[in-house]
């Protein structure tokens, strides 16, 4: 089985299986992995097409459509192929060679610098068994590449007596049967010639020389199959033999290169068209009856690199090829159908054209080795086979929840983000933390939401401004922020607690922990309140300073400055439950009105709401008649059954909790549950806020429970890296950064982690190995981001919150003459230089001479202007700057434009190449 | 995700093995088996070819930058038993150095982290690595792991050189002995090997085993904030395992993140370790970020025959 592309004609191939039969493919049609639909057409003259054993396409243009063929009872036929374009053409008789009693033709080659040369090889027999025909010669076809005269009449033997006698050119006999040969140096002129004989040597022939022999050595090795010359490389040549095939460089023709076993009796090897050194190669189907071999449906393809020294180096230890398989989709699970010949594909790079067995033809590529690789600007370059590119995010992609769905919810490279966060100061604009909400582009991120807004909570408790520590503020109305601080139930009281800011950044736990462990009057009190909407229903409540500010860091203080008590009409709660229906929070306000033993609240906002939405949502309505059957402990059991089956359909898990809370209060006298466990429900709820819940025990629980289920409540979030649970658990604690670094672990986010525990101000939390390592890669990706100046605000933030020295600075410029530094001393002209600010007269207070000793200052190399800055210059494009090389510089602004369009440095004569280094893009 | 694609048209005379982008992401370097190197600027989506640099006799197999503290500097390594450092002057490339102690095709090169000073390891056919410090002056200590791996060794790359707890210490004379100097290697015998320098020495610190033909690629995950340690590794077996270790007992674990049909050529983590890229054949790039259970997952993947340029995919 053989198949061969017409080298001029790439749609035309012809294939030898016994027969012959000749086929055009349509590239167009080609699609990789599934059976492809190929044309075949005849030939006219259909005597030849049997018992063909080898054949080979005329090589020159003219003759393109010659095929010469070699047959197994010796005779080499010359045929014209009729292909559908050329049918107005010529009609070439058909030609033959032929030696008397010859044996069977195994192969032949045509010389593609004299395309008259045919070089045949046949069985072993008396005569030469390799010869070489000049397919021109003897009178009757004297000028057979001139395409013109072959087609004249006069030349055209009559097609009765088509075998002539033609004496070869060269006569080879070795005495041996010839299995394969090749001409050699097919690029250039050449006549000389390789053939292998009989799995016992290969030889090579110079036919030029007179006596026609042996022009090598005769090279004694078993691998004499399926010469073949790598096209892209005039000295490589590969060859096979039983399990093996060799790789031999001609210009050390000693022994193989590489010889590479294989698993089976080889059928074929072809160098690859297009890429140097790529071997593909099949074995025998193998198929005993018994079985398949596994090899039968693949072609091998080896990758050789370049033999680069012709020394002994070429002998490598140890060198492999990679394989790499090629596998045509045939059909799946028939075990009957494997590859029987393949060549590649002439025009496609990296592609085989195979045929199995069952006569279904395939193209199949083979896959390039692709590199793909990460670069520091999240972008990342691939290459594979020829190609180059890079991908790149473009930075004016907004980071817009509706546009397009841009970035998928399980796709946000952490890194884009990062990055636009830095170069939008986030986290570093300390005077309003709740603007950190937008600058972290994570609209849905609720928990980075709420650290925040607890970071700014903080700020505002702690207001160093109100003269009393906030939480105690009598009547602390402060409009502008719209949050109000909580005011103790009694105000007489205003004199003791001060919960400082480092108090809340070590988290609530360690608040009440203390505030319970110490023993004097700080112990809670329990209090009876009456419900609003149930009578005759009260409930007990647990109070204390620290847990009222507790209350206010969970967001549950009020908004309106006069309210002074937690519950009942005007309350602080009630309060809150209008300020989360106003922003929307509908369950959530209803469900904390009820645990604010509100349910009238709870029902008008129920009522509201589903009287906005329209009929269409009929939750609300019902939620509320549910609610108003709510009668306390004597409830009745109906009710509380009907209730716990709503409860459960219920989406929201607020609501839920409402009902969770009403059926705890009902069943208060019947069970002797722990206070703790009664509630248990509510809070091990995750879907209810952190904030929610901590407040919620701070109102129920009893002061020991309080403190185990905060104890609970922090290592829950802890492990799960939830950074709202910095409420519970702090940040300066060692379970404040282990909730961080969870967090790290889980996202990738060290930003947030490490701009938030900044917030502290707390040097030794910030000097902890784990903030350390945060800090120490933020700042690397920064400057990998070449974000300086975001980089020196960092660094400023991060001095002033560690309470690290700065660095003082270590450069200083000193004037050429004096040698005193001229950036320290206050310029003599500030204080006149102010009053003139304004009006771009600003210029006029620059220093241009030295403080010291009134010398001039050097010249801009740019503007030829004296340099020199006013004092404490913010512009940074007004500064002075210079090359470390050639020591030459000048404004800023000037050099950056200079820069832009040259590499060399603007002093004329300088040579430098100042601009070569600037990391400017 | 969404990017753009830009194609570079590299006049490269043969296959292009490798392409990489330098520190500031301003200028690309591409190597290939036409035996040069050619370092192109890239802006804006466009590129000019800045120099071609020719010196090796063999495929480029990969090339290097090195950070930028120490000027612009680019290491090639190659099939001629090569590697060869060269130096940007004055605007002007030329070589600085040429180490050629390889007895076989040098496959692999990594810089190490720009903390650790001006040093890199590569990885050779001939089963050894090296690693190379400069001295200064341009004096190159050499020290050799033999053996490495038998057959040959095909990918390096270095551990990031802060860990937790390595910041401890305040700046002092000892400062640099806090810094991690690992390495990790990839070869033709199945493993990836971990190697520690201890006294001026490499010894084998851990050996993974868990691919079953050749390892062609690992690289060890930026460290960005995070505690453990983490290396991915590709075979011609066709699996990409994940291999992390919390770095306390020193024990690693492994995860098949994907078991694919080709041989996979390369892997490489995005700048803060949370992506992993990972390239088979044909152009095919697929990108895989760790679920919060531990699993995963393709998060996009690149098909070939995306030769349009500066098209917007996702």
């Amino acid at each position: 089985m053989e198949i061969l592309f017409n080298p001029h004609h790439h749609e035309t191939f012809a294939v030898t299986n016994g027969d012959l039969s000749f086929y055009k493919l349509c590239y167009g049609d080609i699609v990789e992995d599934e059976e492809i639909s190929v044309c075949r057409f005849h030939s006219k003259d259909t005597d030849v097409n049997t018992d063909v054993k080898c054949m080979a396409w005329h090589p020159s243009e003219e003759c393109s459509d010659i095929i010469a063929l070699g047959q197994s009872n010796g005779r080499v036929v010359l045929k014209s192929v009729e292909f559908m374009d050329y049918s107005s053409m010529v009609h070439l008789p058909k030609r033959e060679f032929f030696q008397k009693h010859s044996k069977q033709c195994n192969a032949l080659a045509w010389n593609t610098h004299h395309p008259n040369w045919l070089a045949v090889g046949f069985d072993k027999q008396k005569q030469s068994s390799l010869v070489v025909w000049d397919v021109n010669s003897k009178g009757d076809f004297s000028h057979m590449t001139e395409r013109n005269k072959l087609s004249g009449s006069e030349l055209n033997p009559s097609p009765n007596q088509p075998s002539v006698v033609v004496k070869p050119l060269v006569e080879l006999t070795p005495g041996e049967s010839v299995n394969s040969l090749a001409w050699i140096g097919q690029s250039g002129e050449t006549s000389t010639l390789i053939a292998g004989f009989n799995h016992k040597f290969l030889r090579v022939y110079d036919i030029r020389s007179p006596s026609s022999s042996i022009s090598s050595s005769t090279i004694n090795h078993k691998a004499t199959s399926g010469i073949c010359i790598d096209p892209c490389c005039d000295s490589r040549i590969a060859s096979f033999g039983e399990n093996s095939v060799s790789i031999w460089d001609l210009r050390k023709f000693v022994k193989p290169v590489v010889n590479i076993p294989v698993n089976n009796n080889i059928r074929k090897v072809e160098w690859s068209p297009h890429r140097e050194g790529m071997l593909a190669v099949l074995l025998n189907s193998g198929h005993d009856g018994f079985g398949v071999a596994s090899d039968n449906d693949v072609v091998y393809v080896y990758e050789l690199h370049k033999a680069l020294y012709s020394d002994q180096d070429l002998n490598i230890v140890g060198y492999q090829p990679i394989v790499r398989t090629v596998k045509p989709k045939l059909p799946a699970g028939d075990w009957m159908t494997w590859v029987n010949g393949f060549t590649w594909l002439p025009v496609q790079p990296n592609s085989l054209l195979t045929l199995s067995n069952a006569s279904s033809f395939h193209v199949t590529g083979i896959l390039e080795r692709t590199s793909a690789c990460w670069n520091g600007n999240r972008s990342f370059s691939v290459t594979s086979g020829y190609d180059c590119f890079y991908y790149s995010h473009p930075d004016n992609l907004a980071f817009h929840q509706n546009s397009d769905s841009i970035f998928s919810a399980e796709f946000v490279d952490v890194g884009q983000i990062i990055m636009k966060r830095a170069k939008n100061n986030y986290g570093l604009v300390n005077e309003n933390p709740l603007k950190n909400i937008e600058l972290c582009l994570e609209p849905e991120n609720i928990d980075l939401h709420l650290l925040w807004e607890w970071i700014d909570r903080i700020n505002h408790l702690t207001q160093p401004d109100s003269s009393t520590p906030a939480i105690l503020s009598p009547s602390g109305p402060q409009p502008t922020t719209g949050f109000i601080h909580n005011k103790p139930r009694s105000t007489p009281r205003r004199q003791s607690l001060k919960i400082g800011k480092s108090a809340y950044f070590s988290g609530v736990l360690a608040v009440m922990k203390e505030s319970i462990g110490d023993s004097n009057t700080n112990h809670s009190t329990t209090e009876t309140i009456q419900w609003i909407g149930v009578p005759s229903t009260k409930s007990f409540t647990y109070t204390s300073k620290k847990r009222n500010a507790v209350l206010s860091l969970c967001d549950w203080g009020s908004s309106v400055g006069k309210a002074v008590e937690r519950f009942g009409r005007n309350s602080i709660g009630e309060a809150l439950v209008r300020r989360l229906q106003t922003s929307g929070a509908t369950e959530r306000a209803c469900t904390i009105a009820v645990w604010h033993l509100d349910l009238k609240l709870a029902i008008e906002i129920l009522n509201l709401a589903s009287s906005k939405k329209g009929n269409t949502d009929l939750q609300f309505s019902a939620v509320a008649m549910a609610l108003s059957g709510y009668t306390g402990s004597g409830s009745p059991t109906l009710w509380l059954d009907t209730c716990r089956r709503l409860q459960n359909e219920l989406k929201s898990a607020y609501l839920q909790m409402a009902f969770a809370f009403l059926i705890a209060c009902a069943e208060e006298n019947k069970s002797n549950e722990n206070e703790s466990l009664k509630f248990e429900p509510i809070l091990s709820n995750k879907t209810i806020l952190v904030q929610d819940r901590v407040a919620f025990a701070c109102i129920y629980l009893p002061d020991s429970s309080l403190v185990s289920y905060l104890s609970r409540l922090a290592s829950d979030v802890t492990n799960l890296g939830t950074l709202s649970g910095t409420l519970v658990t702090g940040l300066t604690g060692s379970n404040g950064v282990q909730l961080l670094q969870n967090y790290v672990n889980k996202t990738g986010d060290m930003q947030t982690a490490l701009l938030v525990i900044m917030q502290t101000n707390n040097s030794q939390t910030l000097l902890g190995p784990n903030v350390l390592h945060w800090k120490e890669s933020y700042c690397q990706l920064l400057n990998k981001w070449k974000l300086c100046l975001e980089r020196s605000e960092f660094d400023l933030q991060w001095a002033k919150a560690s309470g690290i020295q700065r660095t003082t600075s270590q450069v200083y410029i000193h004037c050429n003459y004096c040698n005193k530094n001229i950036s320290s001393t206050p310029a003599p002209t500030t204080t006149r230089g102010r009053g003139y600010m304004g009006g771009g007269i600003g210029m006029q207070s620059s220093i241009s001479s030295c403080p010291s000793c009134r010398k001039p200052l050097p010249r801009c190399s740019v503007c030829s202007m004296h340099l020199g800055t006013r004092h404490n210059e913010t512009d940074v494009s007004k500064w002075t700057s210079w090359c470390m090389k050639c020591r030459h510089g000048g404004h800023q602004a000037h050099l950056m434009e200079w820069f832009e369009k040259h590499v060399q440095c603007p002093v004329t004569d300088c040579e430098c190449y100042c601009g070569s280094d600037l990391p400017t893009g | 995700m969404v990017s753009v694609i830009n194609t570079v048209d590299t006049s490269h005379e043969d296959m292009i093995h490798d392409a990489q982008m330098d520190y500031y992401g301003l200028q690309l370097a591409t190597c290939s088996s036409d035996r040069t190197v050619k370092i192109f600027e890239v802006k804006n989506g466009t590129q000019r070819l800045l120099t071609t640099l020719d010196g090796h006799e063999g495929p480029v197999w990969q090339v290097a930058w090195a950070h930028p503290k120490y000027g612009r500097i680019l290491a090639s390594c190659s099939y001629d038993r090569k590697v060869i450092i060269w130096k940007e002057h004055d605007g002007h490339w030329s070589k600085l150095y040429e180490f050629n102690d390889h007895k076989s095709s040098v496959n692999s090169l990594s810089w190490a982290p720009h903390t650790l000073g001006l040093a890199f390891a590569c990885g050779s056919s001939d089963g050894s690595i090296s690693v190379l410090k400069h001295m200064g002056d341009n004096q190159w200590d050499c020290q050799k792991i033999n053996n490495a791996h038998s057959v040959g060794c095909n990918a390096v790359s270095w551990a990031p050189a802060t860990v937790p707890g390595s910041l401890i210490e305040p700046p002092s004379n000892s400062y640099q002995n806090n810094f991690v100097r690992k390495i990790a290697s990839a070869g033709c015998d199945n493993l990836v090997k971990i190697w520690c320098e201890k006294d001026g020495q490499w010894i084998e610190e851990d050996k993974l085993d868990g691919h079953t033909d050749w390892v062609r690629d690992c690289a060890w995950a930026p460290s960005v904030g995070l505690p453990d340690s983490k290396i991915a590794s590709c075979s011609q077996d066709g699996r990409v395992i994940v291999w992390s270790s919390s770095g306390k007992d020193g024990v690693w674990t492994s995860k098949i993140l994907e078991k694919f049909e080709d041989v996979v050529w390369h892997v490489s983590w995005s700048l803060t370790g949370d992506i992993l890229a990972v390239s088979g054949g044909n152009n095919k790039v697929s990108l895989w970020k760790e679920g919060l259970n531990g699993e995963w997952t393709c998060i996009s993947e690149i098909g070939k025959g995306q030769s349009n340029s500066n098209s917007v995919c996702d």
